[in-house]
């Protein structure tokens, strides 16, 4: 009993994004995965395209009050509020653990001020386990800084560009789905300067109790992530993929390896696996299994080959 | 940690919205530790999306864990009505269990409803290490007394208090509590699991009385391993803890109490 698929040569599934050259496409988004480190004992990290670790502020933040996640129809909405250990305590307790994983970590910044993201992209410089920076100015639930840099496309590049004059590492720039046009933005950033984008991050939204009757989450609004916000997402990445020349990352509401093709058929050069990680731990490894196994069976050599090739 | 699809062995109704279901889990029934919990998944499809977190209710030599159940929602719902022979995806064991490695004197075990579910992996752990206990239990009605004779199968009196008079005494676990912690209280440790203001009073009569005390606590959770950061709960002294990884068992004097 032979698989005829077995005998083909395995597909080359790497994928260059904006000056990292990734072993394949599949990573995982930030602050779904903590920092690697929780995942490390029980799955193989250097499998991945890469990993993207939770959104590091200059200081440690205790995050948003509790109610702070609640689940909703294909979906959740969180306010975690970029809970984090600061860039300090990232370097000295939890990047060492990441040295010699085998896979590119990428380090997601989040500031209150242009000058938070220009020290921390200063402070990140000389960090050889950094592999590339990702910049967050899409965060719904935090009051300063975040997604107002998110939502104006001069604030937008403001941030883009102050980071650029502080790395030479490759930077993304994480956007958000709060706004009217995505290929806007997307052009602000590249035009500032950003190496790649991904999107989306999650989208606003609201919970409430009819029994109490007050919002469900402390914060009152929250994040949607999950299966439930993938159509935007991929609506999104196909718009930002027609509008720059830069490598779109594309993110939302990836669970299987469909969803992931989904997003490489629309113009995403890489996905990342987020709320799925909380679901299954092993969601981004059967994501990517799949995937190679999709290639093998419609004979695609290559990866980039197919990257893009939706027809419209 | 083992994530893994187990067979449903029993899934029986023990009154009215509470269920106990069994589960062939070798290696989670090997490696739990009384407090500790796992992630259940109830469906393959994307609603519910998220897993439920159930403490380990007890092991068994055959290599069976098993979990109360409450019904309070459609997940809930779901898992109450799969039936023996059907399987479920399971992630576990998870968090930090109640510590009784250097227990000196009895324990006296506080549950309040579903939060009896894992006093009793406790009393077993506790029977077999020959530290003698009592257990206090109590809830709305007769119906929310869960499992008191298997309790007392392990050698614990079983004391219970119901709000409506239905069992026991009359009115809250926590007066049953005042009266086990008058006079040489300080030889208990108190082990407690139940709702978020039941706790809070228990851990505020152990301050004061000086009994070493400590919690269950319960928070809603998306991922049960340190990845999401949804379960935070307040931290005596500023900040928060994890339900999932500080806990869900802390020190009562890490919780701050009402």
């Amino acid at each position: 009993m032979t698989d005829p698929a077995s005998d083909s040569p395995a597909p080359d599934l790497s994928v260059r994004v904006g000056g990292l050259l990734l072993k394949n496409p599949v990573l995982t988004a930030s602050g779904t995965f903590g920092y690697g480190i929780e995942f490390a004992p029980f799955m193989d990290l250097s499998a991945l395209g890469g990993i993207v670790v939770k959104g590091l502020s200059l200081t440690p933040s205790p995050g948003n009050p509790p109610p702070r996640v609640v689940e909703t129809p294909c979906g959740m909405l969180n306010a975690i509020g970029l809970e984090n250990v600061g860039v300090e305590a990232f370097l000295a307790e939890k990047l060492p653990k990441l040295a010699g994983v085998g896979t590119p970590v990428i380090a997601n910044i989040y500031g209150k001020t242009v000058e938070d993201y220009s020290a921390l992209a200063e402070r990140l410089e000389g960090e050889p386990g950094v592999a590339a920076l990702e910049v967050n100015i899409s965060c719904p639930n935090v009051k300063a800084g975040g997604v107002a840099f998110g939502v104006d496309p001069s604030a937008a590049a403001q941030v883009i560009a102050k980071v650029r004059t502080r790395t030479k590492k490759p930077l993304i720039a994480k956007l958000s789905p709060n706004v009217t046009s995505i290929a806007l933005i997307a052009r602000a950033v590249e035009g500032a300067g950003a190496d790649a984008v991904s999107l989306i991050n999650t989208i606003t939204g609201m919970a409430v109790d009819l029994a109490t009757r007050r919002p469900v989450l402390a914060n009152v609004t929250g994040g949607l992530s999950g299966p439930a916000i993938k159509p935007v997402g991929l609506r999104m990445v196909w718009e930002a993929a027609r509008a720059v020349k830069i490598p779109v990352i594309g993110i939302g509401g990836i669970v299987t390896a469909r969803d992931a093709l989904e997003y490489l058929l629309v113009g995403a050069a890489a996905v990342q696996v987020g709320t799925a990680n909380f679901v299954d731990p092993a969601a981004a490894f059967k994501v990517l299994t799949g995937i190679e196994g999709f290639c093998r069976e419609n004979n695609i050599r290559a990866i980039r080959d197919f990257i893009g090739s939706l027809e419209v | 940690m083992f994530e893994k699809r187990v067979k449903i062995k029993k899934n029986e109704e023990l009154g009215p919205g509470y269920f106990r279901m069994e589960l062939d889990c070798p290696e989670i029934a090997a490696a739990g530790a009384p407090g500790q919990f796992v992630m259940v998944r109830v469906t393959e499809a994307l609603s519910p999306l998220l897993r439920r977190p159930f403490s380990i209710s007890d092991v068994d030599a055959g290599g069976s864990i098993a979990l109360l159940i409450r019904v309070v929602g459609e997940g809930t719902r779901i898992l109450s009505e799969k039936k023996a022979g059907e399987s479920v995806d399971v992630l576990g064991p998870l968090g930090k269990g109640f510590d009784i490695g250097g227990l000196s004197g009895p324990a006296l075990l506080v549950g309040g409803g579903i939060g009896a579910a894992p006093l009793i992996f406790l009393a077993r752990r506790l029977a077999e290490k020959g530290v003698p206990g009592r257990v206090l239990l109590g809830g709305r009605t007769a119906a929310d007394i869960l499992c008191a004779p298997v309790f007392e199968s392990l050698g614990m009196e079983a004391e219970t208090a119901t709000e409506d008079g239905s069992l026991g005494r009359k009115g809250l676990v926590t007066e049953l509590l005042a009266q086990a912690l008058t006079p040489g209280a300080s030889a208990f440790t108190v082990f407690s699991c139940g709702p978020e203001g039941m706790l809070k009073a228990v851990a505020g009569m152990c301050r004061r009385s000086g009994a070493a005390c400590q919690l269950s606590l319960e928070a809603a959770m998306a991922c049960g391993m340190g990845a999401c950061l949804g379960c935070a709960t307040p931290r005596s002294g500023g900040g928060y803890l994890h339900v999932c990884t500080d806990g869900p068992v802390v020190s009562a004097s890490l919780w701050p109490a009402g």
